[in-house]
């Protein structure tokens, strides 16, 4: 299959806002279960091992008209738990199990309360992680959370999650990981043939199929983006960061693009690459997910930074491996995490003079000229200047 | 042109002035750390562990309550856009801004002195995401030691002991040793349960004093005036004598209002004829708090439950602090605020007050600055209509920025709620005469 049909397969999943494909997946064995997430991480492999699928929830972007949802809301609440609560009031989240609410802000935990009352018949788990990262500490305590969540999907599913099974599924989503790596690298090798829009899709499907498909799709796109020899356009090279929770719609990545930019890596979507390394599938199963949330995760706002010395280096490692020029904050309206540790980042940055901007946006922003303008005016200072 | 400054006199329970100058006293502690060589702890007011920390001879200051005492004397707005002017974005909390606001303008505490800057930065991660952030960026400035406390939240609405166990083993294996370097004092278990004993009887005679409400009239207000009464509890104070002895004379100046038939005393003297009993949900504003509480005595509206005043612990359900289980108890303790607890257990907290406090609605006064408290509230005021079938109303403020307090549209907003409910009574009575 061309990429172009890849990617279009893509779009329309992105676009379908009824969960066409979990649907399907679900309604083909009676046995099987859908388990809503949210932002930023919750660990799939548990889920899959209880044939389960796990469905990235990600708000309602920019095609849902939200009416429900602003009724739960004030004016200074982010958009995504009023798409969410769209999502659910609707309907469109009717074949939806359970859901997940991990920890990453005010916000979403209170959200998860908030589905409790209002689906009081579905499996409702607010999933907190430890920001401590001893193993004897954080650890002891995280792995006790994984078991209360196996435990409680096992009730739900009726199916016995067996060590064997998760060992199993770890060893999918190490290679699905191994792929979304393949292909950020791949993107930073040659942005001008795969494209930010692309690399954005391709990880939007991984939200909403199965992970086996998923690693087909990734395989097949990559095997053929190596080939094509697109032009290569002078653009200045960025990462993006800040917008790990409430997605941007998809036009202003193309707007940051189209000002100049190639996106050389993002926080979009990190579940797909919260853990940074292949995770053991020998002995312990959730020991296993444990100690690679602990001691090898990605960073981010959610997470707590226990050293002064290390806050932003994750980022600034990022913008040296790969070769960025320039950094792009781009940020939820009202979203606590990223905009308190902005300043923190932002000083980082300066102090390795490392050029950046910052913008907030809402998933529903429609107006990209001044987006355009911000990230094309960064863009052409970076090349004139920097 | 000179500038005429209208004082108003203002009356004040024996109490308030006792409270007023135990708070003034943490403060002069603090700047004299020069002199009295005592080591400085920063933490929050939930969860915070202040007997453990007075167990170690350390100090104890709180960033929240001195953004509260700066918005109180109105310098928190300057401090805040001093902030935004560095960076710090206009979404985010009010609390974080005036506190790096008054840093960047010499951390002057509230008696004019200087701030020593903290020898530990002790992070009760309890109920708040902001605060986990807070601190990094306090510990970015202040370069101390910090350690933190995770307290998991309760998600299903319960403690369990996996969440007991994680709290336990980090005092033990973090909060301790670092009190232990940065004091240089071994810990001192003996030290810790006296402190938690007094904590349990100031926390008796605390919890009589909010349920005295429940008399008609009620002779305290449950949330302006129990800010006053909180003050002790919540901060440097909760564990030590003063404190024990502070309740008891607030108890028996309370039994002495209700023997009279008293209302509340408010700063413009005793509220008139009780018309309206409230309960109330989130923080108040303190940039216009008098103004904000001259809305609700002067309409005869007094708040008899509120849920502020537990957000530094939650003692009217039953905890207190035990000397015979410390570290556990500490647990419990930093496990159960009020903004640790899951949104149905707090929808269930207000129901409860609603009905054993007789209350006519509820009000929730939504802070911009605060997720914590504000995201759901629309939500939790449609259950307890529900549940209940007394009116909720909402109004918005912030904590500590002047520039969202609207004294004209919360005014506007009070008198048409106290209309409603005048008609839902007028309603109730002709639909019971029939």
């Amino acid at each position: 299959m061309r990429t172009v049909e890849i990617i279009n397969r893509c779009e329309e999943l992105y676009e379908d806002t009824h969960f066409t494909a979990a649907r399907e997946w679900k309604a083909a064995d009676p046995a099987r279960k859908v388990i809503g997430y949210m932002p930023v991480y919750v660990p799939r492999e548990i889920m899959h091992a209880g044939n389960m699928l796990s469905l990235g929830i990600l708000g309602g972007g920019d095609k849902l008209e939200v009416i429900h949802g602003d009724a739960y809301y004030q004016s200074y609440i982010c958009r995504i738990p009023r798409s969410t609560i769209e999502l659910g009031k609707t309907g469109r989240l009717d074949f939806v199990d359970g859901m997940l609410f991990p920890s990453i802000c005010d916000v979403i935990r209170n959200l998860s309360g908030m589905w409790k009352l209002m689906f009081p018949n579905a499996y409702v788990r607010y999933f907190d992680v430890p920001q401590n990262y001893k193993d004897e500490i954080g650890g002891n305590y995280y792995i006790a959370e994984l078991q209360e969540l196996r435990e409680g999907l096992e009730k739900l599913s009726g199916n016995k999650i067996t060590d064997e099974a998760i060992l199993e599924s770890t060893k999918i989503y190490n290679l699905n990981r191994a792929l979304i790596r393949e292909l950020y690298d791949l993107r930073a090798e040659m942005p001008h043939n795969v494209s930010s829009n692309d690399v954005y899709l391709l990880n939007r499907a991984g939200m909403v199929i199965p992970v086996e498909e998923h690693n087909a799709m990734l395989r097949e796109y990559m095997d053929e983006a190596r080939t094509l020899d697109n032009p290569k356009r002078d653009n200045c090279r960025v990462i993006i960061n800040g917008s790990f929770c409430e997605q941007p719609p998809l036009n202003l990545i193309r707007s940051i693009e189209l000002a100049g930019c190639y996106i050389v890596d993002d926080d979009y979507m990190l579940v797909n690459r919260w853990l940074l390394k292949e995770v053991s599938t020998d002995g312990e199963p959730l020991a296993n997910l444990a100690s690679a949330f602990l001691h090898e995760s990605a960073d981010s706002a959610a997470k707590y930074c226990d050293r002064h010395e290390d806050v932003g280096m994750y980022l600034l490692s990022t913008v040296k491996e790969r070769a960025a020029e320039g950094v792009i904050f781009a940020a939820p309206s009202f979203c606590d995490p990223a905009l308190l540790e902005r300043p923190m980042l932002t000083e980082r940055m300066k102090e390795h003079d490392i050029p950046h901007i910052s913008f907030k946006y809402a998933e529903n922003s429609g107006q990209m000229q001044p987006i355009r303008e911000q990230a094309g005016t960064f863009a052409d200072s970076i090349k004139l200047w920097s | 042109m000179s500038a005429k400054i209208e004082t108003i006199e203002t009356q004040k329970d024996s109490s308030m002035l006792m409270q007023k100058e135990m708070i003034n006293s943490n403060y002069d502690a603090l700047t004299d750390t020069a002199n009295n060589g005592k080591k400085v702890c920063s933490t929050f007011v939930p969860g915070n562990l202040n007997e453990l920390i007075q167990s170690f001879g350390m100090l104890n200051n709180l960033p929240e309550t001195n953004a509260i005492q700066n918005a109180m004397r109105q310098q928190s707005g300057s401090m805040i856009q001093t902030a935004e002017r560095m960076g710090h974005s206009e979404d985010v909390c009010t609390y974080v801004k005036a506190d790096i606001g008054m840093m960047s303008k010499g951390n002057i505490a509230p008696n004019g002195k200087p701030m020593p800057n903290p020898d530990l930065l002790l992070l009760s991660y309890t109920g708040c995401f902001t605060f986990m952030k807070w601190f990094e960026l306090l510990r970015q400035e202040y370069k101390c030691e910090t350690v933190m406390l995770q307290v998991p939240y309760q998600g299903d609405g319960e403690v369990t002991q996996n969440m007991r166990d994680f709290v336990v083993k980090q005092l033990k294996e973090e909060v301790i040793p670092a009190l232990e370097r940065v004091s240089g004092n071994k810990f001192d278990i003996d030290a810790l349960r006296e402190q938690m004993r007094r904590s349990a009887k100031a926390e008796d005679d605390l919890v009589w004093v909010l349920e005295s409400a429940k008399n008609k009239p009620s002779p305290i207000d449950a949330y302006f005036g129990a800010i006053y009464y909180l003050g002790p509890m919540f901060t440097a104070f909760r564990g030590t004598q003063q404190a024990v002895d502070y309740y008891r004379v607030l108890r028996q100046e309370i039994e002495q209002r209700i023997k009279k038939g008293q209302g509340p005393i408010t700063p413009g003297g005793e509220m008139g004829k009780e018309r309206y009993r409230l309960v109330m949900e989130g923080p108040p504003n303190w940039t216009n708090f008098r103004e904000f509480w001259k809305m609700f005595y002067e309409e005869g509206a007094v708040v008899v439950a509120s849920t502020y005043t537990k957000v530094g612990g939650v003692y009217d359900q039953g905890f207190r602090h035990d000397a015979d289980n410390p570290l556990e108890s500490l647990a419990d303790y930093c496990l159960g605020c009020y903004t640790n607890r899951n949104l149905p257990k707090r929808v269930d907290m207000l129901e409860k007050y609603m009905n054993d406090y007789e209350a006519d609605g509820l009000l929730i006064n939504s802070i911009k600055s605060c997720n914590s408290f504000s995201a759901g509230q629309l939500m939790m005021m449609q259950e307890i209509e529900k549940r209940t079938g007394k009116p909720g109303a909402f109004v918005e403020t912030d904590l500590v920025d002047p520039r969202y307090f609207s004294a004209a549209n919360v005014k506007n907003r009070l008198e048409s709620y106290f209309q409603m409910i005048e008609q839902r009574r007028q309603g109730n009575m002709i639909a019971s005469a029939r």
